[in-house]
């Protein structure tokens, strides 16, 4: 194609066209400067999100299955609360899952059904929830939270003592194990239970033993009773804002606890609920989506309300504010992108002038007005492409030495530029897919889009005027 | 016949440069153009190229008339021009100027056709260096040699020998002349005018033969 081969040409910085190669170095130089920040910033941005993400749905998983207050409100629930099968209590989701009967209620034994109780329905919400899941072949788990009064007895009759949050602990949890910092196999008659890492840096370890207290409720008193525990693991809470106040212990003392009070969940959190974990977060709503046809389909989904890790209630916010930070330094980089392009337009048209007379003599050798407009077109599209590569190559290269640029500001700052406890002890220096699609699609086209001006320009000189101008 | 304008005027304002001018050449005939300067000699090798828009009349290329939409096309395949002042690409080799019509008409242009053509006008030699470098009467000879890269059927020649001395201008004048394609010479050199078939003089806008003048 000769319109590439003159394009080529053209872009040749030559000592007689010394503004034009000016302007041409330049045009590169910024738009190269626009596509190295944005990668490395993307690449980032986009990295440190991904261990958020891993890290907020590693202990609470990606998709959350809880019951909605008509659940609360139904027969099915409230029955066990008047039945001395169910001991007169209120059961949790797994209570209600291994429990035989769909109605404990015996009429020749128990209370009267009061008439403002909800009409019995011939459904069970949480057996037909587990079983669409498991048709769906998902991996699920149901959890409780409640609160203790967690008391550590150190060495020296040291007690340490904190209102705790008790997740109970979930084994399917296929990132479970990637949580825990540090473990140790305990044989002991206590139950096991595992500490977030604070505890650990605040000099609890392994092995020491404490209590979990709760309070009781009678008709006429409140008792408190204390649970023997012994610490067996530390975990990393992650982002999680009451992660360092989140126990997780075996899943008897949250529904032991749950059964003796209600819990309050200070983030929102519902107390009790259907973790469901998948591999891919990019299918999360796919999955969602799925999940509802099937409860639909299975008439209960009044009952269940399927919030994804985008809604969680003390994730929401968070994402949300960070999906708009990306945004906005997208909108502001393609705007930088946008006005670096256009210094291809001034670039173009000081070339368009400079070529007016060869211009002339393509078109009196048959050259198309289009081919002319084509040849300034790929001029731009090349000052872009090249521009692209160069920016990446050094975008790759600043990933490389993240960490090295990191310890210099680091060293300017005379502080950690960059928080452990956010970003984790090092930034992630994968260049992100995404941000060089961006890049080498929008990069160009905008360059293409710019030398469509003074490609038209070119395209619209007359070769009789030009020549004879000479 | 394989090239045919018929009554061309043209104007520039109220001055009026081209009246009703008729010109019709057949298959490897040449004629020469010969006028002072400024009576509308380029004017008229433009139009006969559509280069430039005639006020009225029509031009016929074969069996093709040219208009707007084919005058790039039959400037490709059927017309070749040279410049006084040469016009070659600056900066791309003598090789890469005689081969540009071919790339531009998207048409084999193999590096052997080139340096036959060079070979033609005595530059094989200087294949490979840029036309910067080249002197005027190398110039115009490559610029001849590009005019006959496509084999058009019509040559249109502007003035060729007006920047070249004696000796330059004579072998132009050879070339020319040994053209195979038919050609409109426009030129002040009543020398090299005889070399054509048929000689005219353009005169206040209007083309007379040589001997009616």
């Amino acid at each position: 194609m000769f319109e590439f081969g003159i394009a080529l040409r053209y872009l040749l910085p030559r000592r007689r066209s010394l503004s034009t190669a000016l302007v041409s170095l330049m045009s590169v130089f910024v738009i190269s400067l626009v596509v190295w920040l944005v990668l490395v910033f993307l690449s980032v941005t986009t990295g440190i999100e991904k261990n958020w993400l891993q890290k907020l749905t590693a202990l609470h998983a990606p998709l959350r299955i809880s019951p909605t207050e008509e659940y609360y409100q139904s027969y099915y629930y409230k029955i066990d609360s008047i039945s001395s099968a169910s001991r007169y209590t209120l059961k949790t989701i797994g209570e209600k899952a291994e429990s035989p009967a769909l109605d404990p209620y015996i009429a020749a034994q128990d209370a009267e059904i009061p008439d403002s109780f909800p009409l019995k329905e011939e459904i069970d919400p949480v057996k037909s929830a587990l079983q669409e899941l498991s048709n769906l072949g998902l991996t699920f788990q149901d959890y409780e939270i409640s609160g203790a009064l967690l008391r550590i007895h150190r060495s020296g009759g040291l007690v340490l003592s904190q209102m705790s949050y008790l997740l109970s602990q979930t084994e399917k949890n296929p990132s479970f194990h990637s949580l825990i910092v540090d473990s140790r196999p305990i044989v002991s008659d206590k139950i096991p239970i595992i500490l977030p890492k604070n505890y650990q840096k605040n000099g609890v370890e392994i092995g020491d033993i404490g209590t979990l207290g709760y309070s009781s409720f009678s008709a006429l008193s409140a008792q408190e009773q204390r649970i023997p525990v012994i610490i067996s693991a530390f975990y990393d809470p992650g982002l999680i804002s009451l992660g360092n106040k989140c126990i997780i212990v075996p899943s008897e003392i949250t529904r032991m606890i749950h059964a003796s009070s209600q819990t309050l969940s200070p983030d929102n959190t519902p107390v009790n609920g259907i973790f469901v974990w998948i591999d891919d977060l990019r299918k999360i709503e796919e999955v969602k989506q799925r999940i509802l046809q099937q409860f639909e389909k299975a008439n209960i989904s009044k009952y269940w309300k399927i919030d994804t890790y985008r809604e969680f209630e003390f994730s929401k916010d968070f994402i949300q504010q960070f999906q708009s930070d990306k945004t906005l330094f997208l909108l502001i980089a393609s705007i930088i992108l946008l006005v670096a392009c256009c210094n291809i337009i001034s670039l173009l048209t000081l070339l368009v002038n400079e070529k007016k007379k060869e211009i002339a003599i393509l078109e009196t050798m048959g050259a198309s007005f289009q081919s002319i407009a084509l040849i300034f077109g790929t001029c731009g599209a090349i000052i872009g492409i090249l521009s692209c590569l160069i920016g990446s190559m050094l975008a790759c290269f600043t990933l490389y030495h993240l960490d090295k640029l990191v310890q210099l500001l680091n060293a300017l700052q005379g502080h950690n530029a960059f928080n452990p406890a956010f970003f984790g002890h090092s930034l992630p220096n994968e260049l992100s897919i995404t941000a060089l699609l961006f890049v080498f699609i929008l990069t160009p086209i905008l360059s293409l889009t710019a030398g469509l001006v003074p490609a038209i320009k070119a395209s619209r000189i007359r070769a009789s005027t030009a020549l004879r101008a000479e | 016949m394989i090239f045919r304008a018929t009554n061309i005027s043209k104007s520039y304002g109220k001055l009026q440069v081209l009246k009703n001018v008729s010109l019709t050449l057949e298959s490897g005939q040449s004629i020469a153009i010969l006028g002072r300067s400024g009576e509308g000699k380029t004017t008229l090798l433009h139009i006969l190229a559509k280069l430039e828009e005639p006020d009225s009349g029509q031009i016929e290329m074969g069996e093709k008339i040219l208009s707007k939409a084919n005058a790039h096309l039959i400037r490709r395949h059927e017309l070749g021009y040279i410049f006084q002042s040469y016009n070659l690409l600056e900066d791309f080799t003598a090789l890469e100027n005689v081969l540009m019509p071919a790339r531009i008409a998207r048409i084999p242009a193999p590096k052997e056709k080139g340096l036959k053509l060079l070979e033609d006008v005595g530059l094989a030699s200087k294949a490979d260096i840029a036309a910067k470098h080249l002197s005027g009467g190398e110039r115009q000879r490559v610029a001849i040699a590009r005019a006959r890269c496509n084999n058009p059927h019509l040559i249109l020649a502007d003035e060729p020998t007006g920047n070249l001395d004696r000796e330059n201008r004579d072998q132009v004048g050879r070339l020319l002349k040994g053209l195979q394609q038919s050609l409109i010479l426009v030129t002040h050199d009543p020398t090299l005018a005889s070399l054509c078939d048929r000689q005219y003089v353009l005169e206040n806008g209007s083309l007379f033969p040589l001997a009616r003048n």
